[in-house]
């Protein structure tokens, strides 16, 4: 298991060194702030403001009437299966 | 055949959600539906290898996807916009603040690798798993997630505060997403 050094000073006279004893032990447990990252064990955060725009981006287009020529391909095909 | 037309309502019920997709990817209207129409006729000629039962969704935006790369690979589908004229040709009337947020965000969306944009688009914006996300993107459930990440960073960067709904104040901006399933993103 090898070692990993962080080290944190708040002033030029208080140096800390932090010993993390494994690769899995999270900064935050260090004093470290938390830092948003992407991991196999659980979403990804995003800002709310973010997450409602973009499904609104969506949305938006989704309460578009379908287009004409999207429609007379649908009914086309729609032919084809009839016969 | 019973098949056949269970199909195509399938299809046609997926029509508004592929639409948004392809929009999403290319950012422009009139070639998202080009792309559209390119995979309801691949889907149709195809419809025999779909497994019922299957995601019948993820199986279409794969077959969009499909064709989007393979428009920029044979026909350098992007186009440059400098001026910004195409982004701008994106139908959004500007009525008030939040569809003028939208519209930025349409713009900042396309100034993302393409990679990073469907997989932030897939999970947040459509509201697919990362599971199903990395089925339609062929990656692994972990590579959708770092892409997300860097998505949302960069657009965080490229956005920034303005885009802060009214009301807001931007100590809320940076809020975790809401507990949800751990595969899955989106609020309710």
């Amino acid at each position: 298991m090898s070692a990993d050094l962080f080290f944190s000073f708040e002033s030029m006279n208080d140096i800390k060194i932090i010993r993390n004893q494994t690769h899995t032990e999270p900064l935050e447990s260090q004093g470290a702030p938390p830092t948003p990252r992407a991991d196999s064990n659980g979403p990804v955060q995003v800002p709310e403001w973010l997450g409602s725009q973009l499904k609104h981006l969506f949305t938006e287009v989704m309460s578009e009437p379908v287009p004409d020529d999207l429609q007379a391909l649908l009914k086309q095909l729609e032919e084809k299966e009839r016969r | 055949m019973s098949g056949d037309r269970e199909f195509l309502e399938q299809m046609t019920s997926t029509l508004p959600a592929l639409r948004a997709f392809g929009r999403s990817l290319c950012g422009d209207p009139a070639r998202a539906d080009d792309l559209v129409q390119e995979t309801m006729l691949k889907a149709w000629t195809s419809r025999e290898r779909f497994q019922a039962g299957s995601n019948f969704k993820a199986w279409l935006f794969t077959i969009l996807r499909n064709c989007y790369y393979s428009e920029l690979r044979h026909r350098k589908f992007e186009v440059e916009d400098p001026d910004g004229e195409i982004a701008a040709s994106v139908s959004i009337q500007p009525e008030h603040d939040l569809k003028l947020q939208v519209r930025d965000l349409n713009r900042a969306l396309q100034e993302l690798p393409n990679d990073q944009r469907e997989a932030l688009i897939l999970v947040c914006a459509s509201g697919l798993s990362y599971e199903e996300a990395a089925q339609i993107c062929m990656c692994a459930v972990g590579t959708i997630k770092s892409r997300i990440a860097r998505a949302r960073d960069r657009l965080v960067q490229l956005l920034g505060d303005d885009a802060v709904p009214l009301g807001e104040s931007p100590s809320t901006s940076t809020e975790a997403a809401p507990k949800t399933p751990a595969h899955r993103f989106g609020t309710s």
